[in-house]
């Protein structure tokens, strides 16, 4: 009897506590609520530091900048400026004009004025501030001049010349001076002093007040600090595990009469849910409980694309993030270019897009993604897998094969290479695999070393390692290659992690990056491309699809390669299928 | 007695100062231990690079020497160094801030702890509750002592993350039994704020988890310790002294191997702060294992330092009032 209210007792209490699960509605009478998978909380929502991808796409629903990115139209628009900047260069300067746009407001009702781009430059380059990252990419704006006549008009000020101004000069978040910097400590303070690489500015009394007010970390949670100009605000911020935004009630693009993509706002509340584990992730969605589900690893989206088709819209958008064999071309065995070119011959490209990425994915023969047709060079074949022909570049480069393995007359070592990639990737794994596999079909030993990514950081940096995978991050923007392939670029001056480059390909890469012209660009960049299929300082994978997948109640999803990916505030609920 | 237990104490503070300033100073001089502004995935400016980590290592006092002196070759630095620092806050009660946010370590471990202290915590409660139990049921069959045994073994060997992802697909699965939340808990939750009872069912298959980890490292040297004391000679004679079996067993057999119990629970109690990350990451739970496995990663110093710190003194408190305990049982012990 005892026993039987006993497990009588525990049932009722499971369903007791079951029967309290949450309700999974995410439709509200009015504008709906989208939630969104997050593998990771982004840690901070400051505006000047943005660590990573979600901390920069939890900011672009708080702050504008000037110019954004339309992901499906693949181009920069105005948001906060009413139209693209005037370029105009004179002597050794570049002076891009903006105006502001005409019903631009701050929450306070304050109109957005060009003495707030000024504030907000003051603020990127003030010293002592976490702003270290985005410093460097409005380093190069000298100066801002405001208009006598009109508030809303300035023109950026800025050192020599790039195509990429236009573009960069937009892409910084415009802070509110009023909620910043209610004290005005920054007005007197001129911004050429801060661009200045004086030491002695961080100890002027203005510039410790603000730091020391900036610096408070409670007030970047803090809902009545932390807002822009853009049309949601914090709602609650559980760490590593919710973000949840609102759209404001009222905000200033609200009653403009042809909205654009861009200053579209539709869902009501926008949640991000931090779940790390993928399995979770994915029961959790098919719930019910999330709405849209970004960065689906391949076997997860594949399965669910068969069981819950009637639920789920699915996209797979190739992306700009390039898998790639990076190889260290400074180590003695790889300092030759046809062992580099065989090396590239043993990869089973096929197999491994089949592998890794369900038959999805795309070849390239270069960083350059095929579908920027104008730039990528569509003359080079994409490499083979072709063990043979890899057994023979290496007999050419002076290896002899042997008993015991590869190895040259004057070196007693066989050639063995070590493989370096990060710890827990499931992709990786399967390439360093598949590539291991592959060459030992001709003989040559390869290592796996799966590395915790700090210390794998360090080893790519200080070039300890002869071939590593690695994921590169693109855009259809800028063509500035010179972060990843220029020789000032490695070690701890960039991210030059296989050691390529000579006074030839240097020159190459700074041409390319000053070059406007068009016909030249793609000219200068088909010889960039051909210089790195031959000389193979990394051989690319393939570019990644952005799985997403997302529920079938909204739509305006539009789909892109640029991350994150998908349209947050275009979302609208679908019609009810009848 | 209490002289023998302040030396205790003491001994057991000199020990969390040591482990506390090894780890600090590892961390801080291994290669690759420094925390990078741009990593192979966030790429700098072109040519800004080297002068942007120089300014954030600066802006995170890591400019300044390590420690007082530099042995090879041998240069003395004064009390200007991050480890004369970070031991000055530590003696004020503060562990610095983030690397990550600027938000003080205090914090972040408050935040952390607010969640995995009712989720270890209920866990090693239950576990221990049940361990006891069933060790002392079992004790005196010996048929179902070996079933048990088995079945501890059994369990022991799976890991954590198989019991986690088990339970989330049988009864989290849409597809087979979705009695409770498969992750996170409600948007509004606190221990301390209103009706924190509504956070339970986002608890159940985390508890149920950790519990049915944690019950073989209890139950099976418990088990073992009951079974050698029935067998005992005074047990016999409490019998034949006409004491029931259910006072035998409470009243003279537990006591003897009650030594065992506490010293597998003091293991166990560090785990309740340090909380078990791989629980954390299958439930979306953000709790202290997350905190320091994320901190480990990002090479969040502060945060790692002052986790560790904090396990560190719960370990040696935990293994004081077992050797506290145990004493008051067996005074011989002392």
């Amino acid at each position: 009897m005892l026993r039987s209210a006993a497990i009588w007792g525990l049932l009722s209490g499971i369903f007791g506590l079951a029967a309290c699960s949450p309700s999974s509605s995410s439709q509200s009478a009015g504008a709906p609520t989208v939630r969104v998978c997050w593998p990771r909380d982004p840690e901070s929502l400051n505006p000047v530091t943005l660590p990573n991808a979600y901390a920069v796409q939890a900011n672009n629903l708080l702050y504008q900048s000037l110019l954004t990115v339309d992901g499906p139209a693949r181009r920069h628009v105005p948001w906060l400026a009413a139209t693209l900047p005037a370029v105009e260069r004179r002597d050794s300067l570049t002076y891009l004009r903006y105006r502001l746009h005409p019903r631009a407001t701050w929450d306070n009702g304050q109109p957005i004025l060009a003495q707030d781009v000024a504030f907000t430059l003051k603020v990127l380059n003030c010293p002592g501030l976490p702003n270290e990252g985005l410093r460097g990419l409005v380093s190069f704006i000298r100066d801002v001049q405001l208009d006598a006549a009109d508030p809303r008009r300035f023109t950026l000020v800025c050192r020599g010349y790039a195509p990429e101004y236009r573009d960069n000069s937009g892409e910084f978040p415009i802070l509110p001076e009023y909620l910043i910097d209610p004290q005005g400590r920054l007005r007197p303070v001129p911004l050429q002093l801060l661009t200045r690489a004086d030491s002695s500015v961080a100890r002027l009394a203005p510039i410790r007040a603000f730091q020391q007010e900036f610096n408070q970390p409670a007030r970047w949670r803090d809902p009545r600090t932390l807002r822009g100009s853009g049309p949601y605000q914090l709602a609650t911020w559980q760490v590593g595990q919710q973000l949840a935004f609102t759209r404001k009630p009222h905000w200033w693009a609200d009653n403009l009469a042809a909205t654009t993509p861009a200053l579209a706002a539709e869902p009501g509340r926008i949640e991000f849910h931090v779940i790390p584990n993928p399995a979770t992730a994915l029961l959790a969605l098919r719930r019910n409980e999330l709405d849209v589900y970004p960065h689906m690893p391949g076997p997860d989206f594949a399965r669910l694309q068969a069981t819950d088709s009637t639920r789920f819209r699915f996209y797979s958008p190739a992306s700009y993030r390039v898998v790639v064999l990076e190889m260290n071309v400074q180590q003695p065995r790889l300092r030759e270019t046809r062992t580099r070119q065989a090396l590239a011959h043993l990869i089973d490209y096929d197999q491994l897009l089949r592998a890794t990425q369900y038959g999805q994915g795309q070849r390239s023969t270069g960083l350059i993604s095929p579908r920027e047709k104008w730039a990528y060079h569509d003359s080079l074949p994409l490499r083979p897998y072709a063990p043979p022909r890899a057994a023979a570049l290496l007999r050419q480069a002076g290896w002899q094969q042997t008993a015991e393995g590869w190895r040259r007359p004057q070196q007693p070592q066989p050639l063995t290479l070590r493989l370096f990639y990060s710890a827990g990737d499931r992709t990786y794994e399967t390439i360093a695999l598949l590539f291991q596999q592959s060459a030992r079909q001709i003989g040559l030993p390869v290592t796996l070393h799966p590395t915790e990514a700090g210390q794998l950081s360090e080893l790519r940096r200080n070039g300890e390692f002869d071939l590593s995978l690695r994921t590169l991050y693109g855009n259809p923007f800028a063509y500035d290659l010179r972060p990843l392939l220029h020789t000032r670029s490695i070690g701890s001056g960039g991210a030059n992690r296989s050691r390529f480059g000579n006074a030839a390909s240097d020159q190459l890469l700074e041409t390319l990056a000053s070059t406007e012209d068009s016909v030249a660009k793609v000219r200068l960049l088909h010889r960039l491309q051909t210089l790195l299929y031959q000389e193979v300082p990394f051989t690319p994978l393939f570019f990644e699809p952005n799985r997403l997948a997302v529920s079938r109640s909204f739509e305006h999803v539009r789909p892109n390669g640029l991350e994150p990916g998908y349209d947050l505030p275009s979302f609208t609920p679908a019609p009810v299928q009848p | 007695m209490a002289g023998a237990l302040l030396l205790r104490v003491a001994r057991a503070l000199g020990t969390a100062w040591l482990i506390a300033s090894a780890l600090f100073l590892l961390s801080r001089s291994l290669p690759g231990a420094a925390p990078q502004l741009f990593t192979d995935e966030r790429v700098g400016t072109f040519g800004q690079q080297a002068a942007a980590e120089t300014d954030y290592q600066q802006r995170l006092g890591l400019q300044t020497p390590l420690f007082y002196f530099r042995l090879l070759p041998w240069r003395w630095h004064g009390t200007p160094n991050q480890y004369h620092r970070w031991l000055t806050q530590v003696s004020r009660g503060e562990l610095g801030s983030s690397f990550r946010d600027g938000t003080a370590v205090t914090e972040h471990l408050r935040r952390a702890l607010q969640l995995t202290l009712p989720l270890t915590g209920s866990a090693l409660l239950l576990g221990a509750g049940l361990s006891l139990l069933l060790a002392q049921w079992a004790a005196r069959r010996p048929r179902w002592y070996r079933r048990l045994v088995s079945a501890g073994y059994f369990l022991d060997s799976l890991p954590l993350f198989v019991v986690g992802m088990l339970l989330l697909l049988l009864l989290a699965n849409p597809d087979f039994w979705p009695l409770f939340p498969a992750y996170g808990l409600p948007a509004d939750f606190s221990v301390t704020g209103a009706r924190p009872w509504q956070a339970a069912p986002y608890f159940v298959l985390p508890v149920t988890a950790l519990t049915i980890s944690s019950l073989p490292a209890l139950f099976l040297p418990v088990a073992a310790a009951l079974r050698e004391q029935w067998q005992q000679p005074y047990v016999a004679t409490a019998r034949a002294k006409g004491a029931s079996r259910q006072r035998t067993s409470w009243r003279h057999v537990l006591p003897n191997a009650a030594p065992v119990f506490f010293t597998r629970l003091a293991d166990l109690v560090p785990g309740v702060v340090a909380g078990a990350v791989v629980i954390e990451v299958v439930f979306a739970l953000p709790g202290m294992g997350r905190l320091l496995a994320e901190a480990a990663a990002a090479r969040d110093v502060p945060v790692l330092v002052g986790g560790v710190l904090l396990i560190a003194a719960v370990r040696l408190l935990a293994w004081l009032l077992a050797d506290f305990l145990n004493v008051l049982l067996d005074p011989r012990l002392l």
